[in-house]
Formats: structure tokens, sequence, C-alpha cells
């Protein structure tokens, strides 16, 4: 994957401002596997992200030609802004005004579609995730994973809770993550077609 | 923002839960641009947390499927309730994990023991799930149920850390909803604004245990957009604390 560093970023941004075409289609490739994550996570269905993705994008370059990016090394950081700003003012995502660690589920986008397909990621996902439970022979880290990623508890607290070390901790986070992603890829093949992102 | 920065303050994990500052939460997300590696793992802890969602979401709907089933119940005759008893173990069996101990569907339960001379139906104890959603306990809310009785008693002394309720709604009419939760005193303790409802037409909210200590707490829901002067859905919870 194609990433977008503070001396590229500088170099991209004084080929578009020179009307350098194939600058724009390079800032493009580098900078869309995080662009399409954070629309993705401003706004509430697929759908949304992809407005705003191609909104942000557009913006963007019209902005960089008419030379606007004041610090062309911290691209990122304006692309990443625009993408926030159109975000919060088009696609309010929901908002909790919770006065202390709460979580709401909401269904997962995809499954409210009405083709079968939303259906199965839906389907596919939990079971997924059940495989992943189930494995956790060491209930305490079933607990971890529920406690912080769903009932979004302070970390502390779980950890002492179950007299775990912060390392503990976020060791079993980073092995369910990591376990997902061989599960989810051993599967994508014949069941999701791609991997998210 | 760096690697050892991003290791030693747990950014990643805190940014999946969304307890970063806003200039942290700015300066992380900056970083992704330029690191396929965090990228990597934003992304998938991400997909992690939507399939805990998933598993969370179906539970809820299995809860709701069987509470459902008690009010549809309520409405048969007598003499229909042998048949019925046989169907509600079903229901029992499919695996929803229901540790509130509703007192009007303990009533229903001991009626139906009499009246189908059947025998007697033990309510799940313990988790029963296919691969259990450790920790959590699944409690439906239905404000046809609730309406003018006890409030539905949950109580906590099983060995769970997260509570799930799942609010039915009558008829999902609306989009979206707005969910108060407040306690006896009328202090309002969490608001969830623009909420969805699932297909099943109920909506799902998560609760750290930890956040409810025992007492008397009413949830409202109102539909986004309906008039004031409307009143919400109203639906009460006793909250009791170990035995
Ligand atoms: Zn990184």
């Amino acid at each position: 994957m194609t990433t977008l560093d503070p001396e590229s970023a500088a170099d991209l941004v004084a080929r578009i401002v020179a009307g350098e075409t194939a600058a724009e289609t390079e800032l493009i490739e580098r900078c869309q596997g995080a662009l399409r994550f954070l629309t993705r996570r401003y706004t509430r269905s697929e759908a949304d992200a992809e407005d705003l993705y191609q909104e942000t994008v557009m913006l963007a370059l019209e902005k960089i030609r008419g030379g606007e990016v004041r610090e062309p090394e911290r691209l990122a950081g304006f692309l990443r802004g625009l993408a926030k700003n159109l975000g919060t003012q088009r696609y309010r995502r929901r908002s909790f005004s919770a006065e202390t660690s709460v979580a709401v589920l909401p269904e997962p986008p995809d499954a409210r579609r009405p083709d079968a397909l939303g259906g199965l990621l839906h389907h596919e996902r939990a079971r997924l995730t059940r495989q992943i439970l189930a494995e956790l022979t060491v209930p305490r880290d079933r607990e971890v994973l529920v406690r912080y990623y769903l009932a979004e508890e302070d970390s502390t607290r779980i950890c002492d809770d179950l007299e775990l070390t912060p390392e503990h901790f976020h060791r079993v986070l980073h092995r369910a993550r990591q376990r997902y992603r061989r599960l989810y890829e051993e599967r994508a093949p014949r069941t999701f077609g791609s991997v998210p992102g | 923002m760096d690697h050892p920065q991003i290791e030693n303050e747990r950014i990643l994990d805190r940014y999946l839960v969304g307890q970063l500052s806003d200039e942290e939460e700015a300066l992380f997300e900056e970083h992704l641009f330029a690191c396929a590696e965090c990228l990597e793992a934003v992304r998938w802890g991400e997909e992690l947390r939507q399939g805990l969602r998933a598993v969370a979401t179906e539970d809820a709907a299995k809860a709701a499927v069987a509470v459902g089933f008690w009010a549809w119940l309520r409405q048969r005759s007598s003499a229909q309730w042998a048949g019925a008893l046989g169907f509600g173990i079903t229901v029992v069996a499919l695996g929803v994990v229901l540790v509130s101990t509703v007192l009007r569907q303990r009533a229903e339960i001991d009626h139906l023991r009499a009246a189908a001379s059947a025998p007697p139906v033990e309510a799940p104890s313990g988790p029963s799930f296919d691969a259990p959603l450790g920790g959590l306990a699944v409690v439906a809310l239905g404000t046809v149920r609730d309406a003018g009785g006890e409030p539905t008693e949950i109580r906590l002394d099983l060995d769970r850390k997260a509570l799930l309720l799942s609010l039915e709604l009558p008829t999902s009419t609306a989009e979206r909803y707005q969910v108060t939760l407040s306690d006896a005193a009328g202090k309002v303790r969490w608001r969830g604004d623009d909420l969805e409802p699932t297909p099943y037409d109920t909506i799902p909210v998560v609760l750290p245990v930890s956040f409810l200590e025992p007492g008397e707490y009413q949830v409202e829901v109102r539909a986004l957009g309906a008039p004031a002067e409307e009143p919400g859905l109203t639906m009460t919870f006793r909250v009791a604390g170990p035995p």
C-alpha cells in the first residue's frame, strides 16, 4: 500500500500547483486508504462514506490547485481536516451525550440493506466473532474484549477487576485483532470477496 | 505522532473506542495517511468491534423473540397453553441468556405450569450461546409488556459485566430515536441521540453493569422529529443488587 509521507506530500502539492495531472492521480492513490477509512468512520453508512470521500477529494484538489495549502508537508492533516469538517456538516454521525462510559449498538448499516449480501455480511461477521470468542479459552480474555470493545468500559477498571497488567490487557486486544484478520482472510474469497477498507 | 508514543500511550486501542482527545485523534488520523501498519491495525480493530456488535445485535434479537413470545402467549386461551409451552421451550433452547427475572413472566410461568400440568420449565441459568459473548447479559424491555405493571426486575447476580438492553418498539415508525435513561430521582444518567432501530424493531443499548447501582430506572424512547407534545414510550426496570 502506498502512503502519503510528508516529503512526497510537499512534492505532490508543488506538482499539482504546477498543473501536473499525473500528480493528482498519484495523490489519490497515496491517500485513498486512509481517507476511505476515515470517511467511513465519520459517517453512518457506506453510501454516505463514498459521497464524503468523493466530495473531500474534489474539494481538496480544487484547494491544492488554487494554492490554498499553506503547509504542503502536512497535506495529510489538511485532507483529514477537510473530511472531518465536511463530515460534521453534512453527515452527522450518531452522537452520544453520555455522562459515563456507555456504548450503543447500532445495527451495522449493511444489515439494513434489502439485498442478501448485507445480511450475509452481518451474519458472517457475527459468526467469525463467535468463533474467535469460542477460541479464547481463558474466559477472562473474552471478558476483556466485550467490556472494552463493546461496553467501552475504562481499561484501568477492567485491569483492576481482572487483576491484569496493562501489558496483558493490550496483548489480548492485539491478538484478537490478528486472529480476526486471519479468520477473515481465510474466508474472504468464499464469503466476502474483498478485505475491508 | 510516532510509534513509541502510539505504543506507550496505547493510542490505537484508545482510538478504537473513541477515548482520544481531539488533538490526539487528529494527530493519529494524520499518522494513518503515512503508516500502512497502523492503518491496517485500526481497520481490523474496527472490524472486530463491528463483529462484536453483530453478535450482540443477533443475541438481542433472539431475546426479543423470546420475550415477545410471552406477550403473545398472554393473549392465548388456556386450552392452547399446553401446546404453546412446548414452543416456549424451543425458543429458550435457541440459546438466549435471559438473566432478567421478569416478575410478570414468572407469574405467567406459574400460571402455565398449573394450566398445562406439564413438567416445570426452568429458566436458563447460564450462558448457552453457541459461542457466548462472555460477560454480556441480555435483557429485553417492551413497552407493551411493561404497561401498567411491575417494572422488569434485573438481577445482576450472575457473572456479567455488561448489560444489553434490547428496547422493543411496538412498531418501528421512525427512522431515528432518542433514548433517555433516568434514575429514580429523575436524574438523566445517559442519553443517546439519533439512534437507529434494528430490522427487528428494537433499539439495543449496552451499559456496563458497574454503571447501574441497585434502584429503579426509567427509559424513555422518543421518535426523532415527533411533536414535542407527543409522549414518548416509557419502560421501567429495577436493578436488584446481588443476593
Ligand atoms: Zn504507525
